[in-house]
């Protein structure tokens, strides 16, 4: 035999009886399970993993606790400490003894549980390892070896659980930060790798400091403790670094604007603000920052801003991100305008949500039709109206007793004359099914597909659902929006036009304001919760988005007298349009400011920064 | 001369409490030397530091010209050390403890184990756990020779030994001990034994080595006293050891 044989044949020896209580614990229990077990489940992976998983527990508690807490405590570590091999080929031995008893009782585990499902019910147990199985059982190891290093700081192996318990929990926190799923700490896969593996890593140098450098040359018991505590420390200091690095970078971090409504009157602006998240969150995980935002309402004419719920209360105005009224349900005065905690996720979570004051809903709350207006004769669980062109878009749960949901979507025109299902409008078999922007108007229907190489357009009969081609556009113009009479605009190689959809006219529009401005589309935008048409009035001139590459800016566009005028240069970036009147808008920079245009002055007024929060 | 063991101005301390005071002393090669002295001498310590089990404040200790803190295996694997207390597991046996330091000492001989053990008369198939304080002292002493070390070390191995025991443990020792340029270093407080058995007696009281006699000279003053220690009185009168004779 070599050292290490010899060493091992030591520890053996010392933990065979253990180890022989648990083979004879193990065996009695889980036969005992099998027989109590139906027939028909005694193959269930349940039992299979579960006897694995308590053999590896029940050898991890005991010779895991117990192989380096013994040595430490007992007679034998000075003579140890004066063999040739010294304590470094203790340590050596042990560890390796620890590995194969987790090896010999996973394996024995396995083994009772095979055997006792083949007895019980003559088959084999299949899908050993399905569900959370494997990261379980990875846990567990990853958890055993610390046990092995707490156990060498720990003056009794008794204490050795219960340490390990507490160390992980205090140097664990960021993983546990991260499995909690604040957005925060989300790792990104190779992060979790690196800290995998420091976390196993660390472990058998800890208990190799903590034993070998701890226990010779007289050292005491709490020298030890502290040299494999240190180790530990050492180890898990990038994941703490890493959280510590999150925190301040969200705690340095400028405030931003995530969204936010101004009132119809222009008088008061919902924000909702938060520090700006820190790069390489994982993108799944953004959402879950409007939980860190908090509402604030401020008063534009005055430049003041308050709270009005709490901190990390944010406030939900219709949906986000299109112009409609959602309503869900029967709870359609909670739902019309929502603050929802902090811990909400889900815009379906009622339990959560409370209602604002009514003078605060009056104030804010957009209008339309209900879905009785669509021609049904119920209303739906779920549903949202949408603007669509001059009309409106009903997206509604279909739910047919007997058969699976699904959603639903039917079109109306503004008089309420016209009411078309998407499927008859876009046959689901039809190569327009998928995405694409139906826009109602009078006479004919616009439909635009969005394809991979661009968007393209057609127009529909809505009564008898017959396709054609629009007349008077090419492949490279771009359309949008709709004026009120129907018409639409075009934006041509530069140049605007008006076109009539139905007879294929075109009418130029005159460009002033900014030069060398390379007008590619137009955009009559959105504004979160208001309910006005979103056809371009004739009778009045309007603000309306322009977008050349790269960059937009604000138009006022005139169609009585035939006009656009291009804003001159923006100061930032037009993150969202909240409100316009006439020549004016307000609008949201670079997720920092509310600034207000009027594009005919061509005069900028800053009215509220998220500077002023911090 | 080659010193076998080499300490220079070695110095230890527990906390307040002194335990070595700048020892210094050299052994040569094929001598026995007795290191006497009362408990809390420092004894035990100076030895631990030879061993490198303990790392000295200041001062060296050198084994075969080798640092027991850079070389520790080397130098472990070239002593033979025998506790005053067996403290190996209870639950080992001889053989077992055989069968462990085998593959750790390149000079070691299963025969001369064996025989070693039979000479002592040390039970080999017993657990130390049933062992009485001779036997397990016997069973020490075998595996410590076994392996013919350069260097043996005995730290108040003889102590408390029924008086039969002594003689054969004594003898064996006499016989077996390190020649051919090994020795010996026997820490113990009895000097009696020191003067059956040492070439050199060295003194040490509170960390500090007071006397360094041979033992020849010691009985040659005995002859004019009435005993080895009073001869040692009367060599070092102003001693502290003086009253630990008494």
């Amino acid at each position: 035999m070599n050292t290490l044989t010899t060493y091992l044949w030591k520890e053996w020896r010392e933990q065979r009886a253990t180890l022989g209580v648990l083979a004879a614990v193990l065996f009695a229990g889980v036969s005992a399970v099998v027989a109590a077990l139906p027939a028909k489940h005694a193959d269930d992976p349940l039992v299979f993993q579960g006897a694995i998983a308590i053999a590896l527990l029940a050898t991890i508690m005991s010779t895991g606790s117990d192989l380096l807490a013994r040595e430490r405590s007992g007679t034998g570590l000075g003579f140890l400490e004066r063999a040739p091999a010294g304590l470094a080929m203790v340590f050596r031995a042990k560890l390796v003894f620890f590995a194969l008893a987790l090896f010999s009782a996973a394996t024995y585990g396995a083994l009772l549980a095979t055997v006792a499902a083949l007895l019980r019910c003559g088959e084999l147990p299949q899908r050993l390892l399905d569900g959370p199985a494997p990261w379980l059982l990875g846990i567990l190891l990853g958890v055993s070896l610390w046990v092995f290093a707490v156990s060498a700081w720990m003056p009794a192996s008794a204490l050795t659980f219960p340490g390990t318990v507490l160390l992980l929990a205090a140097l664990a926190w960021p993983a546990v930060l991260a499995a909690n799923g604040d957005p925060l700490y989300k790792p990104t896969p190779s992060q979790v790798l690196v800290f995998a593996l420091l976390c196993l890593a660390g472990a058998p140098i800890s208990a190799w400091a903590a034993f070998v450098l701890g226990a010779r040359r007289g050292r005491s018991r709490s020298w030890a403790a502290l040299a494999g505590l240190a180790v530990a420390a050492l180890f898990f200091a990038p994941s703490w670094a890493w959280a510590a690095g999150r925190w301040h970078s969200l705690v340095d971090a400028p405030f931003g604007i995530q969204n936010g409504w101004v009132s119809p009157n222009g008088r008061h602006a919902f924000l909702n603000v938060c520090r700006v998240p820190p790069p390489a969150i994982d993108h799944d995980r953004t959402y879950a920052w409007e939980n860190r935002s908090t509402a604030i309402l401020v008063d534009l004419p005055l430049q003041d801003w308050r709270i009005p719920g709490t901190v990390d209360e944010s406030v939900f105005l219709g949906n986000s991100s299109c112009e409609s009224r959602q309503v869900i349900g029967d709870e359609r005065e909670i739902l019309q305008l929502e603050l929802v905690d902090g811990g909400k996720r889900s815009i379906y979570g009622l339990d959560e949500a409370r209602a604002l004051s009514p003078e605060e809903v009056r104030k804010a709350v957009p209008q339309g039709p209900s879905p009785l207006d669509f021609g049904l004769d119920f209303v739906p669980s779920r549903f949202w109206v949408y603007w669509a062109g001059l009309g409106h878009r009903l997206h509604y749960l279909k739910e047919i007793p007997g058969e699976d949901n699904h959603w639903a979507a039917l079109y109306r025109d503004l008089d309420g004359k016209i009411v078309a299902d998407r499927d008859a409008i876009l046959p689901r078999d039809s190569m327009h099914s998928g995405s694409g922007e139906i826009l109602v108007r009078p006479g004919h229907w616009l439909i635009r597909h969005d394809l991979t190489r661009g968007e393209s357009w057609e127009r529909v009969d809505p009564v008898t659902f017959e396709h054609d081609e629009i007349p008077g556009i090419s492949q490279s113009d771009s359309l949008g929006p709709l004026l009120e009479d129907g018409r639409i605009l075009v934006v041509s190689r530069g140049e605007v036009f008006t076109l009539d959809p139905d007879r294929g006219e075109r009418a130029p529009l005159r460009l002033s304001g900014r030069q060398g401005f390379a007008l590619q589309s137009i955009d009559r935008y959105w504004i979160p919760g208001h309910v006005s048409s979103p056809g371009i009035p004739l009778d009045r001139p309007t603000v309306v988005r322009l977008f050349a590459r790269g960059e937009a800016t604000l138009g006022l566009l005139d169609v009585s007298q035939g006009s656009l005028r291009i804003q001159s240069e923006n100061t930032g970036m037009l993150s969202a349009i909240l409100w316009t009147k006439g020549s004016e808008a307000i609008v949201q920079e670079d997720h920092q400011r509310l600034v207000r245009y009027d594009v005919a002055r061509d005069e900028r007024e800053l009215l509220f920064s998220v500077d002023e929060l911090d | 001369m080659n010193a076998l063991l080499s300490i220079k101005s070695l110095c230890k301390r527990f906390g307040r409490r002194e335990a070595l005071r700048g020892v210094s002393f050299e052994l040569a090669p094929d001598t026995i030397t007795v290191l006497l002295g009362s408990n809390g001498a420092g004894k035990s310590t100076l030895l631990r530091c030879v061993l490198g089990l303990l790392a000295p404040d200041s001062g060296s200790a050198h084994v075969l010209g080798r640092s027991p803190l850079r070389e520790q295996r080397a130098v472990l694997a070239s002593i033979g050390y025998v506790p005053d207390q067996a403290d190996v597991y209870p639950w080992m046996t001889l053989r077992e403890l055989f069968r462990f330091l085998r593959p750790q000492f390149p000079t070691w001989s299963d025969e001369r184990a064996r025989r070693l053990a039979e000479r002592l008369e040390a039970p080999l198939e017993q657990p130390f756990a049933s062992m009485s304080r001779g036997e397990a002292a016997k069973a020490m002493l075998a595996a410590a020779l076994a392996h013919d070390p350069s260097l043996l070390l005995l730290d108040e191995a003889f102590s408390r030994l029924a008086p039969p025991v002594l003689e054969q443990v004594l003898a064996t020792f006499v016989e077996e001990a390190p020649a051919d340029g090994g020795a010996a270093l026997i820490a113990t407080h009895d000097l009696n034994v020191a003067a059956r058995v040492a070439d050199r007696v060295l003194v040490i009281d509170q960390g500090r080595l007071t006397a360094d006699v041979e033992i020849e000279t010691l009985l040659d003053a005995a002859e004019g006293a009435r005993s080895l220690p009073a001869a040692l009185r009367d060599m070092y009168p102003d001693h502290a050891i003086q009253e630990q004779l008494a």
